[in-house]
C-alpha cells in the first residue's frame, strides 16, 4: 500500500488560477491522477477540465468522498485553505504554495495537527504508475521499491532517473522542499516509508537540519529491516558532522550523488 | 529581514515601547550641531556590526564621530542612563515547538542556547496572542525586580506583542532592558526580525527593505531571488537549487575541479531567471561552465534554440559549456546542438557532466597559459 496517495485516491484541487497551474493541473490528469472536483468560490455547477467545481471543501468532500487535496492557492490565501482542508478532515493535504507567511502556518498548526500537511513549499507527491499530485514530470518515474523523501525538484530528479537506470523504480516520492516549518516531519514521512510494504529502500537526500538529523538518529534505532540511504548538503563544517552521525546510526551515506542509484541496489543486495 | 539599529528603535518608538534617547549622526557637520545643541560630554556610541562604546569624554565622543564619518559610516549616540540592574527579554517564534514565546532572565544573555531552564524563563503566548496575567505575573517574579517596575513591565509586554504580531516579527530581542535607578525601563537597543515572506503584507517595511538593500554584484542578483557567490577558481557552476548547487561542488572538489563564480537558480521561476544567471556568470569570464538545468521534454528544443541564439549574438568571448539536463535523451535535439557556434557538450549523467566541465576548464586555463 503506497504512502500518502495512491491510484485509489480522491483529489480535490485549490486555488488554481494561472495558466501554470491549469498545465500542472492537466499533466497531473494525464498521468491518472483521479481529480474528482476543485474549490472556485462563486463557481458552483461550472466545470474546468471536465471537474466540477465547488464552493466549499465540505461540499466537495460530501458530493464527491474526496480525501486528498492539492493545494495550488497563492500564500495570500493558503492560510484559510489549508485550515478549510483541515477542518475537512481530508487524509492528506499537498501544499505547494511557497513562502507562506510563518505566521499563517503557526496560527494553523495551533488550530490543527500538522500530520497531514505535505509541506508548504512542496513540489508534490508521486506514486509512479497510480497516482501524481503536484509538479513532477511523471515520465521520469517508474513503478519500484525506492521510497524517496528530497527537499529538493532537482535531487528528485536525479534520484529518480537512478534508481529507473538501476532497475529499482520508486515507491513513492515526495518533494518536503525547505521551509522552517514543515507539516509532515522528516521522521514522520520515514516512518511511513518504513511501514509501507512495497518501499524496500528508503532514500532521504537534500539538507537536513541538525535537530532533523538527531531526530532521525533517534528514530531509526531499533529499525533495521529497511536499508536508509541518505545524501545531506549544506555547509562543509555542518555536512561533515552530520554524515558522520548518521553513519554511525547504521545509515548508508553517500558523499556523491552520482551514486544514488548504486548505492541503493548495492544495500538492497546485503 | 533584519532591521538595523536605527530602523529598530525607530519601530519600537512607533509602537510607544520606551527607547534611550538618541541621536542619529550620519555626518561631521550633523554631529557638530548636535553635540553644541545638546552639549553632550559623554555618551554611549553606537555603530552597526560593533560593539557599543562608553565615551566618557567630550573629547572621546568627538573623536569616534570624527573616525566613523570617516568611513561613511552611520552612528547612534545615546546618553549614558543610571541602570540599577538590566534584564534580558526577547518575543520569538520557537521552530521546534511551532509557537510563539516570551523569554527573560536576569541580567544580560551571552549565548541563549547554553542556558538552563532556571536561568531562562519562558511562557508561550496563547492563540489570542495577548499574555495572561498570570503569565506575566510568573515572568515577573521569575525576575525579583523592584514592585514600581510592575505596571511599566506589563505594558512593554503588551506593546512588544502588538509590535511583533502586527508586523509579523520572527524575533524581537532586547539585550539588555535597562531599569533605571527611578524604576524606568528602556530600551538602549534591541534586534527585530521581520518574516519575509510576510513583507508583501507590509508595504510600510517595504521601505525599510529597500533601505537595507545593497548595491554589489551578490545583492543585486540575490534581490532577483539569485544566489550568488564565488570561491575563485575557473570553473563556473549555474545549477536550480542551493541543495544541487552543493552536492555538484562535491562532485567538482572530488574531480579536483576548481570552482569559480557560481549561481543557483529558485526552483520555481528558474527559466526566467536562467538568462539573467548564465549573464552574470558570463560577466566573471571562467574558463569553462557546467550548467545543470532540468527542461521538460517538450519545451528542450525551443529552450535549446533560444540558449543558441542568446549565446551566438552576445558579445562573451566563447568558452566550453556543459550542459547537464537530467533528461533520458537528448537525441531529438541533436540538429539544434550542432548548430551552436559555441563549443557545447552536453552529458546525461551529472557524473559525467562534472568530468568533462573540469577537464575543460583545465584545457581553456591551459590554452589561455600558451597565449
Amino acid at each position: 500500500m503506497p504512502i500518502l496517495i495512491d491510484s485509489s485516491s480522491r483529489l480535490l484541487f485549490q486555488g488554481v488560477h494561472s495558466e501554470q497551474d491549469i498545465y500542472q493541473l492537466q499533466q497531473c490528469i494525464a498521468y491518472g491522477s483521479k481529480f474528482v472536483g476543485g474549490i472556485a468560490p462563486g463557481k458552483r455547477g461550472q466545470e474546468l477540465l471536465g471537474i466540477p467545481l465547488f464552493e466549499t471543501v465540505q461540499e466537495a468532500k460530501k458530493k464527491t468522498g474526496c480525501t486528498v487535496s492539492v493545494l495550488f492557492t497563492q500564500k495570500a490565501d493558503i492560510k484559510e485553505a489549508l485550515l478549510e482542508s483541515l477542518y475537512s478532515s481530508l487524509s492528506c493535504i499537498v501544499c505547494l504554495c511557497e513562502k507562506v507567511p510563518l505566521h499563517d502556518m503557526v496560527d494553523v498548526y495551533s488550530l490543527s495537527s500538522c500530520s497531514r500537511i505535505v509541506g508548504p513549499s512542496s513540489s508534490g507527491i508521486i506514486t509512479p504508475g497510480q497516482c501524481k499530485a503536484g509538479r513532477m514530470p511523471g515520465y521520469l518515474f517508474k513503478e519500484g521499491c525506492v521510497g524517496i523523501l528530497s527537499s529538493s525538484e532537482t535531487f528528485l530528479y536525479e534520484a529518480a532517473i537512478q534508481t529507473t537506470k538501476e532497475e529499482l523504480g520508486q515507491s513513492t516520492c515526495l518533494v518536503q522542499g525547505v521551509y522552517p516549518l514543515p507539516g509532515l516531519s522528516l521522521v514522520a514521512i520515514a516512518d511511513l516509508f518504513y511501514k509501507d510494504v512495497a518501499t524496500k529502500v528508503i532514500l532521504l537526500l537534500g539538507s537536513m537540519t541538525d535537530r532533523q538529523v538527531q531526530q532521525l538518529i533517534d528514530w531509526k534505532e531499533g529499525k533495521n529491516l529497511k536499508p536508509i540511504v541518505a545524501y545531506v548538503t549544506g555547509s562543509e563544517e555542518s555536512v561533515l558532522h552530520q554524515r558522520r552521525s548518521l553513519t554511525q546510526a547504521g545509515i548508508f551515506v553517500t558523499e556523491n550523488i552520482s551514486l544514488l542509484g548504486t548505492l541503493s541496489k548495492k544495500v538492497l543486495s546485503l | 529581514m533584519y532591521l538595523n539599529d536605527y530602523q529598530t528603535l525607530l519601530l519600537l518608538s512607533r509602537f510607544k515601547v520606551p527607547v534611550v534617547p538618541y541621536f542619529l549622526i550620519d555626518s561631521l557637520e550633523k554631529g557638530g550641531s548636535l553635540f553644541k545643541k545638546h552639549e553632550l560630554t559623554r555618551g554611549v556610541v553606537q555603530e552597526e556590526g560593533r560593539e557599543d562604546v562608553v565615551c566618557e569624554t567630550k573629547e572621546e565622543l568627538e573623536k569616534r564621530v570624527c573616525d566613523a564619518c570617516a568611513r561613511n559610516r552611520q552612528l547612534l549616540v545615546r546618553p549614558v542612563v543610571d541602570v540599577d540592574c538590566e534584564i534580558y527579554l526577547a518575543v520569538l517564534l520557537d521552530a521546534t515547538l511551532r509557537e510563539h514565546v516570551v523569554l527573560t532572565a536576569r541580567g544580560r544573555v551571552h549565548e541563549r542556547s547554553q542556558m538552563a531552564s532556571w536561568e531562562l524563563f519562558k511562557e508561550s503566548i496563547p492563540v489570542g496572542k495577548k499574555l495572561y496575567t498570570f503569565q506575566k505575573n510568573s515572568l515577573f517574579r521569575n525576575l525579583e525586580l523592584p514592585e514600581a517596575v510592575r505596571a511599566s513591565y506589563f505594558l512593554l509586554l503588551d506593546r512588544l506583542l502588538e509590535l511583533y504580531f502586527s508586523q509579523e516579527a520572527l524575533l524581537i530581542e532586547i539585550n539588555p532592558l535597562l531599569v533605571t535607578v527611578d524604576s524606568k525601563l528602556c530600551v538602549p537597543k534591541a534586534i527585530i526580525q521581520i518574516d519575509d515572506y510576510a513583507l508583501f503584507r507590509h508595504s510600510e517595511m517595504s521601505y525599510f527593505s529597500k533601505k537595507n538593500e545593497g548595491h554589489t554584484k551578490k545583492q543585486a542578483l540575490s534581490q532577483q531571488g539569485l544566489s550568488y557567490g564565488s570561491q575563485g577558481g575557473d570553473l563556473g557552476v549555474l545549477a536550480v537549487g542551493d541543495d544541487f548547487l552543493f552536492a555538484l561542488f562535491d562532485l567538482i572538489k572530488k574531480k579536483k575541479g576548481s570552482i569559480g563564480s557560481f549561481i543557483s537558480l529558485p526552483e520555481r521561476e528558474m527559466e526566467d531567471l536562467f538568462w539573467i544567471g548564465l549573464q552574470a556568470l558570463l560577466e566573471d569570464q571562467m574558463n569553462a561552465l557546467l550548467i545543470s538545468f532540468f527542461v521538460g521534454v517538450q519545451n528542450r528544443e525551443s529552450f535549446l534554440k533560444k540558449l543558441m541564439a542568446f549565446l551566438n549574438t552576445s558579445h562573451f568571448r566563447p568558452i566550453p559549456l556543459v550542459l547537464y539536463t537530467q533528461a533520458v535523451s537528448m537525441s531529438s535535439v541533436d540538429a539544434v546542438l550542432s548548430s551552436f557556434h559555441w563549443p557545447i557538450t552536453v552529458e546525461l549523467t551529472v557524473d559525467k557532466a562534472v568530468s568533462e566541465a573540469v577537464q575543460r576548464a583545465r584545457e581553456m586555463k591551459y590554452a589561455n597559459f600558451d597565449r
